[in-house]
């Protein structure tokens, strides 16, 4: 036990802030090899005395020591733990980890984060949390794709708790794990960028392929229509849509968010959403070839025929069910009477109930409603739930009639200056994102080569060109050789 | 009784196959109408008439089977008899004259035989201009007998022979002839283009007004309304008008000329190129109702002007060339009307509209939603008020919901390229076929290129 003790307890060194990163590194590698050389006596006392063992480390200043030791626990075919023992401490060092320290035994955190998001360890509530809090710890901008945001995107969706995750699934992601990264500085060095410190290589991420990405994004999207937030769904199928492709290739994935997107759409902004500039071609003809009766539909719904909207709709029937956007379908309907109103106001600044009751028609039966008492109820839901910006008022004939209000969404200066600061915020912070990226990417094989060959031609057609200035040129090359020489 | 309801019998249908019906009597008669054209256009006109006016059908059709008779085309007075059989059955025209029919079907074969044969005689000769010329003459007995098809064919051929710009200028005016028949505008516009491009010292001036108005016409048709406005006020009043009487009369350039010019130029320039201008004057002098309308809206004073050209409505409905284009025009002409009259306010009440172009008491207040849905009139209509409501644009407003969304897109374009860049030099992209397999040969490549 005392061996193990002092094994365990000697990291991290407690030689005050004035170690280099060098020395940083050389004594974590240390200790990680005095760990693997534990005898197997050692690790048995672990299993024997395992709440003793966790006792000895802390686990917010010796991360690596904690993870062993509970990887050992956790991988035991046998326990000598109590449950609910093991759980806090699978809890305290997800929410306490030292970020830097990880990064010599990322697979054991991977490992932990898997267990936690799949082995129905904690109650759904409890795992999303401590998961989305762990992912943040290591990526506070949350701005770096891992395989476990899909396990967490796809555990939130499907025990129905997604709330504790939206702190993650709301980050805009724009690094992913790079296969090939070659890092030459040390992993304990806090300049290091993302892409180097979760890696493959550290094991703080799986392998990562483009079906990861998508679903990703597909999950996400459903999670947010779940939620009824039909902006950010669309915008999150959007990104499934638009995704790069090579070869002409297109993934059974986009084809299915396509459609989805389509009705998203409709409900987000009422009229058919337009494809994102860098959608590839090839996809788009997939998509136009896959989809034609949800764009018929899609394309109706703007209009006012109401016949013929519900009518394209019931006509389909089957093949909504097949693809599993029946209820996405009467969402569409339902909102259809609505977005009908909504387009009122371009024409009204106030307008009778008799008037809408006239105009729209509901999106499921193709009928006007039948009388203005349900018109007023439904724009009274309407303004409750804060679709419209509207009230209802009385006429002088004791007529009721919608007024319309404006739609700015700032009332003042400041909250203007506001926003316009928060936008030039982000874009600054974006910039910096972009420096890095050039960054890594200047010094990226694919375009050595690129800029190499690129030197080259120049060079060769200096040469072709055969002009004076390169005949001098040539001269003080060879100048420069014998001087050197 | 009997011959009411003959109509009434005729007019359904007609209306089941799509025609337009006028049941008011416009301000001409059918003789004196029909005397201004020449030509083969003359039938069509009658037959327009008949299957469109209520009141002038019969006298129609019946002119429309002389004037079948009087041709050679047989496929003609079939149409005007099924139509006047139809109509008026009791009228002597109502009878088929089957003699007649068989013995111009053996005449008209007779001779397309004789003109083959002949024009055959001219190829073996290789002759060039014995050659065009046979064409020119089976084309034209192929377009009197209604073979329009084939009469363009063979005025095509023409062309293959041809030795100096009159020729040309031949073969391109029968070919707009046919095409004008069969309503084939792409091809009426791409011939007239042949003619105007053509270098023709002496008899350029002469042919001006024929190549504007057949161009007006054919743009017309094709629903280009400013293109066919500008045509039509170029037409050089002081050439020969003879050449286009097969085509239309000066009243009907002044009428196509002066709504479309209502219908699709601003103020500024229907004083200047439309009233000011000396040779579109000669024709409004003969149409003194449009002379009258335009300056009426040019002074404001609308409803004066619209009631004016509702007079003008029934018989713009019964001309050939202007009856499908009727509604849109005269529609746009009035929407142009309610825009200008809102202009000078920021609000009016909605009577006041009704005062000026109401019509038959019904309220402007749909047709008025229906002007701003499609974005003609930047309103809203304030139904409680019974008011119009200028919308005013608040530029500082607009400005800042502008920068903001130009901010927040460049945003989102900016993370999104980013994000792209980043996938792909994950090499991450999806790619084409199997997936499974893809993969596996893609990360077999990656692996032998980073071996590489």
């Amino acid at each position: 036990m005392e061996h193990l003790s002092s094994v365990l307890k000697s990291y991290p060194p407690a030689s005050g802030s004035s170690t280099s990163i060098k020395q940083q590194d050389e004594q974590t590698r240390v200790y990680l090899s005095a760990l693997a050389k534990l005898t197997s006596s050692s690790k048995k006392l672990i299993l024997e005395q395992p709440e003793a063992v966790l006792k000895l480390i802390d686990p917010a200043k010796n991360s690596i020591g904690y993870l062993f030791v509970l990887n050992t626990l956790v991988n035991a075919t046998e326990l000598r733990i109590g449950r609910s023992s093991l759980l806090d401490a699978i809890i305290v060092i997800l929410l306490s980890f030292d970020p830097i320290q990880v990064r010599y035994v990322g697979n054991l955190l991977l490992h932990l984060l898997e267990a936690v998001g799949t082995a129905k360890l904690f109650p759904p509530r409890v795992a999303v949390e401590v998961l989305a809090a762990a992912m943040l710890r290591l990526d506070p901008n949350g701005s770096m794709f891992t395989s476990t945001h899909l396990l967490l995107a796809n555990y939130a969706y499907e025990t129905d708790c997604v709330e504790p995750a939206l702190k993650v699934l709301e980050r805009d992601i724009t690094t992913y794990p790079i296969v090939t990264q070659k890092e030459q500085r040390l992993y304990c060095d806090p300049e290091l960028p993302l892409t180097s410190t979760i890696s493959v290589q550290t094991g703080l991420t799986a392998p990562v392929k483009a079906a990861t990405v998508l679903e990703y994004d597909f999950v996400r999207g459903l999670i947010y229509m779940s939620r009824r937030e039909w902006t950010k769904a669309r915008k999150a199928l959007e990104r499934v849509i638009a995704y790069p492709t090579k070869d002409k290739g297109v993934s059974k994935i986009m084809v299915d968010a396509h459609k989805k997107w389509l009705l998203v759409g409709l409900l987000s902004d009422g009229e058919v959403p337009s494809f994102p500039g860098y959608t590839s071609a090839a996809a788009k003809s997939a998509y136009n070839a896959t989809a034609s009766s949800y764009r018929d539909v899609a394309a109706l719904f703007g209009t006012t025929n109401a016949v013929e909207f519900v009518g394209g709709i019931r006509s389909n029937a089957s093949i909504w069910l097949e693809d599993g956007n029946k209820s996405l379908i009467q969402e569409v309907q339902v909102a259809y009477q609505k977005w009908q109103i909504l387009n009122l106001r371009r024409i009204y600044r106030e307008v009778s109930m008799h008037k809408i009751q006239e105009f729209t028609s509901s999106g499921e039966t193709g009928e006007p409603l039948a009388n203005p008492q349900q018109v007023v109820s439904l724009v009274q839901r309407m303004i409750e739930n804060k679709t419209l910006k509207g009230e209802i008022t009385v006429g002088p004939e004791g007529e009721n009639f919608l007024t319309f209000q404006d739609e700015q969404e700032w009332s003042s200066e400041k909250d203007f200056a506001r926003e316009i600061a928060q936008a030039h915020h982000n874009i600054d912070m974006l910039s910096q994102e972009y420096k890095a990226s050039n960054e890594r990417l200047s010094g990226h094989r694919d375009y050595v080569r690129h800029v190499i060959r690129e030197q080259k031609r120049v060079d060769k057609d200096d040469s072709d060109a055969g002009g004076f200035d390169a005949q001098i040129e040539d001269e003080d090359l060879m100048n420069d050789i014998v001087h050197h020489g | 009784m009997g011959a009411s309801s003959d109509l009434l019998a005729f007019f359904s249908r007609m209306k089941s196959q799509g025609a337009i019906i006028v049941e008011d009597l416009p301000k001409f008669d059918v003789e004196s109408y029909i005397g201004n054209y020449q030509g083969r256009t003359r039938f069509d006109r009658l037959m327009l008439i008949g299957e469109s006016s209520v009141p002038l059908c019969v006298d129609a059709l019946k002119a429309a089977v002389v004037e079948a008779k009087n041709g050679r085309d047989v496929g003609r007075y079939r149409a005007a008899w099924e139509y006047i059989r139809v109509a008026a059955p009791n009228e002597p025209e109502a009878k088929r004259d089957d003699a007649w029919i068989e013995s111009t079907e053996t005449a008209n074969k007779a001779e397309t035989t004789r003109l083959e044969v002949e024009l055959k005689g001219y190829r073996n000769n290789l002759i060039k201009e014995s050659i065009r010329m046979g064409n020119e003459d089976i084309g034209t007995h192929l377009e009197e007998i209604g073979q329009l098809k084939e009469a363009a064919e063979a005025y095509g051929r023409m062309r293959h022979d041809v030795s100096s710009t009159k020729h040309i200028l031949d073969c391109a005016q029968h070919l707009v002839s046919v095409a004008l028949q069969r309503r084939d505008w792409v091809s009426v516009i791409s011939n007239v283009n042949k003619i105007s491009g053509l270098q023709v010292a002496d008899s350029e001036k002469n042919l001006q007004p024929y190549v504007k108005a057949v161009l007006g016409i054919g743009q017309l048709g094709m629903g280009k309304y400013h293109e066919a406005a500008a045509s039509f006020l170029q037409i050089n009043s002081n050439g020969s008008l003879a050449s286009f009487q097969g085509l239309a009369t000066p009243n009907d350039i002044a009428i196509y000329g002066g709504l479309l010019a209502l219908a699709t130029m601003d103020r500024n320039d229907l004083q200047t190129k439309v009233l000011d201008s000396s040779t579109f004057r000669t024709f409004l002098e003969h149409e003194p109702h449009v002379r009258k309308a335009i300056s009426l809206f040019i002074n404001g004073r609308y409803s004066n002007c619209l009631s004016i050209l509702d007079a003008l409505q029934t018989d713009c409905l019964l001309d050939l060339y202007m009856q499908k284009h009727v509604e849109t025009i005269f529609n746009r002409i009035r929407r142009k009307c309610i825009i200008q009259y809102f202009i000078p306010f920021s609000c009016v009440t909605l009577q006041s509209l009704d005062e000026a172009f109401g019509r038959g008491g019904n309220s402007i207040e749909d047709e008025l939603a229906s002007m701003i849905r499609d974005g003609a009139l930047s309103a809203r209509i304030d139904s409680k008020s019974k008011l119009l409501v200028a919308v005013s644009a608040d530029p500082r407003a607009q400005m800042q919901a502008k920068a903001l969304e130009v901010a927040r897109k460049y945003e989102q374009e900016a993370k999104e390229r980013l994000r792209r860049i980043n996938v792909i030099a994950s090499g991450l992209e999806v790619v084409r076929g199997k997936k499974q397999m893809d993969e596996h040969w893609f990360e077999g490549e990656r692996a032998s290129s980073i071996a590489g």
